[in-house]
């Protein structure tokens, strides 16, 4: 259940009819005029409420004859609050997503053909840069420094600069002669 | 105003107070839609003293009858039909909305009936 649903899954079972509603769909099936008698509500009050309990997906109906036939959407019900609050939030997604679109901007703004036209000035920038450019390394596999450079050449004459700034960013690590990626940079 | 006018005024201000009432408990047991769909029939009260004001001033105490209801009748007559709209559509809000407004109106007319 996204966050969206469960806040018009709260929103619409905070009112007294509509739980009264589900409290006798609990015990059986039921159709309108059922309802109505029970509750002691006119068809167009139970209607409306069941409109907004299928709307939040608390209920579903099937058509049988003449009757639509409503009954409790187990499904919803057996998600506990616990598993709605679990559930990664939207709002989180949002970021990402607007996150991926301004790195995609930079990304767009400084290559070209997959070269790097400059080095960007701005740290946050020059970071998003260098991760497009660790992309081209192998997790796990030692470099040389040669074989570094001719790497970082491909994207830039300035391997020495970006090689630096790589190591400085801990994209990459050095030990002694070799190089490696940094794994989860 | 006539007697029979300050009568029906003080129905129309009885029955808005009890409605109003109503959508207040309504509100309290947690019945907030239901609560905000009869605030619609509350309106209606105020809007018909309206109209009977108008007529009042427009026709003789003879006339006043056929008068107020012609004129409340071209406004409810919009309601009519929105409620039948609303049924065809299936729009179960405005159904309610067109029922609470329609509720107030057949009482309306009942009492303008009964005094005039």
């Amino acid at each position: 259940m996204t966050e969206t649903q469960a806040i018009a899954l709260f929103k619409c079972l905070a009112d007294k009819s509509r739980i009264q509603i589900l409290k006798s769909l609990m015990t059986e099936e039921m159709y309108v005029e059922r309802l109505s008698e029970r509750l002691g509500l006119t068809p167009a009050t139970i209607s409306f409420h069941l409109k907004k309990l299928v709307d939040a997906g608390a209920v579903k109906f099937r058509k049988e004859q003449y009757y639509t036939i409503y009954s409790i959407n187990d499904e919803v019900f057996n998600v506990t609050i616990l598993d709605i609050l679990k559930e990664e939030s939207e709002e989180k997604n949002l970021q990402k997503e607007r996150d991926d679109a301004y790195r995609k901007k930079v990304i767009d703004s400084f290559f070209e053909y997959g070269k790097l036209k400059s080095i960007p000035t701005q740290r946050k920038k020059e970071r998003i840069v260098l991760e497009e450019i660790a992309k081209a390394f192998e997790e796990g596999k030692e470099y040389t420094e040669r074989e570094v450079n001719i790497i970082i050449a491909d994207f830039n004459d300035d391997f020495c600069t970006i090689r630096r700034d790589m190591v400085a960013e801990k994209l990459l690590e050095r030990d002694k002669t070799k190089y490696k990626i940094r794994k989860n940079w | 105003m006539s007697e029979k006018g300050q009568e029906f005024f003080k129905y129309l201000d009885d029955r808005k107070s009890a409605v109003l009432s109503e959508v207040k408990s309504l509100a309290a047991e947690d019945r907030t839609d239901e609560s905000n769909i009869l605030k619609a029939k509350a309106n209606i009260y105020d809007i018909s003293k309206a109209v009977f004001g108008v007529a009042e001033k427009a026709v003789s105490e003879e006339q006043l009858r056929d008068e107020f209801l012609k004129k409340f009748g071209n406004i409810t007559g919009q309601w009519e039909k929105a409620y039948e709209q609303a049924k065809v559509h299936d729009d179960s809000y405005k159904i309610l909305v067109e029922e609470a407004k329609l509720s107030a109106v057949s009482e309306i007319k009942e009492k303008a009936a009964e005094l005039f």
